[in-house]
């Protein structure tokens, strides 16, 4: 109750201005879609805010002010109080989940008066109400306040999405008059809006491939712009997907990590190597000191998808120099030489280690310790890791002396290993030999005693 | 001084003893085969441990995995501290039912009871050595039961413990007490057993069927070879033992991560059983007056006859206490 006093209080204070004097145009004017009626983001700044510099005005204001500190509620209890759940219950439970509920009413985005149980004062236009506002204009509203630093600076939100949105794909579009783009609450969700630290969220990590593919894997409406439909399905086996949603990859990419969220764009040739080196930032650097850059600069190849693909990106490993080089470099250039080359040095190298951790895991059965040499293996690991990245330069010597290191440190464990398993195996051979001289010294040291015994026995009788 | 030596020599030559003996009393002199074998074991095994928090588990993975035949010698020392402890409770056992305690043995008995709780205490000391999660979560469970031992319980905690958390400190003291101080002092006491045997030499069967001719048989070499058999056989166990199983090595001691259950050494499982089976207190002074009792068993044992009808009560305890620990160890093993 105190809160609806507030309401009614600061709504006299600051009636809401008619709609001519919000520069709108009728139902989906953009300025009408200020907050008005909420007092907890209402600021001074706020377009659509009517100043008055007469003294009761500022005598009134001083008083509600004083009447907000002392009688300030959660935010949330605010909302409850509106009249609007008592005939759209569905849509309050819905609303009442979500994030917007903790500081923002029905009124914030489509006006009215909350005040009141009577449907068309509630409804009524010279309160503000403005209905179901329209899809070219959701991203404006949205941006109201998520544009606007001193509402989101207490959320700790950035307030650049709108202004990205506007450069991206579907921002540009919609401002051509497309509005089957996507637009925020296509992402977000309208009422039941959750943060995307929420596992449920559409806009989560694990979900995003999902709600772009709402839209990217539909094959009829991508039909209209001449777009694939098969991303979403792609990613979803891709490197990156399995990662993602199979291995629970914490900084496995998404949809937006390559495109953008709110600034979504297909990333253009000539910028692709630095999209990937996003994460991929070692690779980056030796593929521009490499032969390809000069390639991809002069446009003759696409950079990173030209060996591995997009959306459908594959673990990579050495069929890539037998699948992909060859589209390019003839088996009889030096180039391809130069790929077999490194096909070989990569391949030794990752079956020398990774025949080492077989063998340590072998070990480990009989001589639990062995599993101490894990710890110089991973150095091994180490090299072949490196190697990965510098092999985009091309550089044949130089991943020769990190894929030679990665062999030296398998050779040495395995040497370790087998020194282990070697000694296991005589063990039990020195364990017969052991009994058999046991057996042979206890059979000669028993006959000695036995004949020592018969020999007194002997002399006993001859001296009785 | 020569002369001396050759007269000793020459009077040892003449020693006899009867040919009537049993196995059962060749156990105390491969009881200082063992010792002897410990002690050697012990010392390579020094060369390579390296006594501190960060580096004992890896300098006990160093001797079991690259020093050459480390984990033999490893393994002997370990086996070996079982078989110590196995072959001094089986002399104790003889030496009862002979009733060797009797005077003028009465002091060889109570070193010999001595010399046992000093072996249980090397073996205890050095199962921390090895500074495994099992090292380290046993004898941090074994805290809790010397704590409730009355008035030998916090003298024991000062002693190995010095007031610290289990931890550098606490495995440099029970390092300090496994080499310098415990192995000592058994030494001493072996010397003074010995010796002490030699004197007044071995107590001999009494006749089972009177009266049984006096066959006596040479100490030199007809005894020796009968020991020398009887070690190489002890020896080849346990090198078998040493070589088939030898001691696990678990993860490095992590303070942070207990193991739910850790089995005692098998010597010590009816110490634990009789704590779980009585009040803490009173299992810990049931302990503490039984080890007093026997060490007080000459004592309580005046009859200087050999009238079996007059001796079914101490040969009846003798089996009693026998039994009920075995029974104890059966209980904690298969528990």
């Amino acid at each position: 109750m105190r809160s609806l006093g507030l309401r009614i209080g600061i709504a006299a204070a600051y009636p809401a201005p008619p709609p001519d004097q919000r520069g709108g145009k009728g139902k989906g004017a953009r300025a009408a879609f200020q907050p008005l009626s909420d007092p907890l983001l209402r600021t001074a700044e706020e377009p659509g805010t009517v100043r008055r510099d007469n003294s009761a005005s500022a005598k009134r204001f001083c008083t509600i002010s004083l009447l907000a500190a002392l009688l300030a509620v959660p935010a949330r209890a605010a909302q409850v109080q509106e009249a609007c759940g008592t005939c759209h219950p569905g849509v309050k439970t819905e609303y009442r989940d979500g994030i917007h509920s903790q500081a923002l009413g029905c009124t914030a985005c489509h006006g009215g008066d909350p005040t009141t149980d009577d449907i068309e004062a509630a409804h009524a236009p010279a309160k503000g109400y403005i209905g179901k506002p329209g899809r070219a204009d959701i991203p404006a509203l949205c941006g109201t306040c998520h544009a606007d630093a001193n509402r989101m600076n207490r959320f700790s939100l950035p307030t650049d999405q709108y202004a990205q949105y506007q450069t991206s794909v579907h921002g540009r579009r919609l401002a051509e008059g497309d509005t089957h783009v996507a637009v925020c609450t296509d992402c977000h969700g309208t009422h039941h809006i959750l943060p995307a630290r929420e596992p449920t969220s559409p806009v989560a990590r694990r979900n995003i491939s999902t709600t772009c593919g709402r839209c990217h894997a539909d094959a009829a409406l991508m039909a209209e712009y001449k777009l694939p439909a098969d991303q979403v399905e792609k990613f979803r086996h891709s490197v990156h997907g399995i990662a993602l949603f199979d291995e629970e990859h914490p900084l496995a990419p998404t949809c937006a990590t390559c495109h953008g969220a709110h600034g979504a764009i297909a990333p253009a040739v000539g910028s692709i190597r630095d999209v990937c080196g996003h994460c991929h930032g070692r690779t980056r650097e030796y593929f521009n000191e490499g032969p390809h850059r000069a390639a991809a600069d002069a446009g003759k190849m696409s950079e990173c998808l030209s060996c591995h693909a997009y959306h459908d990106t594959a673990h990579p490993d050495a069929t890539v120099f037998d699948t992909t080089c060859p589209s390019c470099h003839a088996p009889d250039t030096a180039a391809f030489a130069t790929a077999q080359q490194l096909k070989t040095l990569l391949s030794q190298s990752q079956d020398a280690v990774a025949t080492a951790d077989d063998e340590i895991a072998r070990a480990a059965s009989v001589s639990p310790t062995i599993a101490r040499l894990r710890p110089r293996l991973q150095q091994g690991w180490a090299y072949v890791t490196e190697a990965l990245p510098v092999q985009h330069s091309l550089n044949v010597d130089r991943v020769g002396d990190l894929t030679r290191s990665a062999r030296s440190i398998s050779d040495e464990v395995r040497g370790a290993v087998h020194g282990v398993e070697e000694e296991n195996r005589l063990r039990y051979l020195w364990l017969a030999i052991a009994w058999v001289a046991i057996l042979f010294t206890v059979g000669v040291t028993y006959a000695y005693r036995r004949e020592r015994q018969r020999q007194r026995r002997v002399l006993g009788i001859r001296n009785s | 001084m020569f002369d001396t030596l050759k007269e000793l020599v020459r009077a040892e030559r003449g020693r006899t003893v009867s040919a009537h003996l049993t196995g059962f009393h060749y156990l105390g002199v491969m009881m200082l085969v063992a010792f002897v074998c410990e002690a050697t074991t012990g010392i390579l095994l020094m060369i390579y441990y390296r006594p501190s928090a960060a580096a004992a588990y890896h300098s006990t993975a160093i001797i079991t995995d690259e020093v050459r035949l480390g984990w033999l010698v490893r393994s002997l020392h370990r086996w070996g501290a079982d078989a110590l402890i196995f072959l001094a409770s089986m002399h104790m056992i003889r030496v009862y039912f002979a009733r060797a305690y009797r005077p003028p043995r009465s002091i060889n008995w109570v070193v010999g009871v001595l010399m046992l709780v000093l072996l249980l205490a090397l073996g205890f000391t050095g199962t921390l050595l090895p500074w495994d999660q099992y090292a380290y979560w046993y004898i941090d469970s074994a805290r809790q039961t010397i704590a409730a031992v009355p008035v030998l319980g916090n003298l024991v905690l000062g002693l190995f413990w010095g007031g610290w958390d289990l931890g550098e400190e606490v495995l440099l003291r029970f390092y300090a007490f496994h080499v310098g101080v415990l192995p000592w002092l058994a030494f001493t006491l072996i010397g003074v057993h010995t010796l002490l045997v030699w004197r007044l030499g071995i107590q001999e069967p009494a006749p089972t069927r009177a009266p049984r001719p006096e066959v006596r048989t040479p100490f030199f070499p007809d005894f020796v070879a009968t020991l020398f058999i009887l070690t190489l056989l002890a020896g080849g166990v346990l090198f078998s033992a040493a070589v088939v199983f030898p001691p696990s090595l678990f993860q490095q001691a992590d303070p942070l991560l207990p193991l739910a259950h850790t089995l005692p050494r098998w010597y010590l499982l009816p110490v634990r059983e009789l704590l779980r089976a009585l009040p803490g207190g009173l299992a810990a002074s049931a302990v503490v007056v039984g080890a007093v009792l026997i060490f007080l068993v000459p004592v309580l044992d005046r009859y200087r006859g050999t009238s079996v009808p007059r001796l079914v009560v101490q040969r009846a305890i003798g089996v009693l206490a026998i039994a009920a620990w075995a029974l104890l160890t059966a209980k904690g093993y298969w528990r």
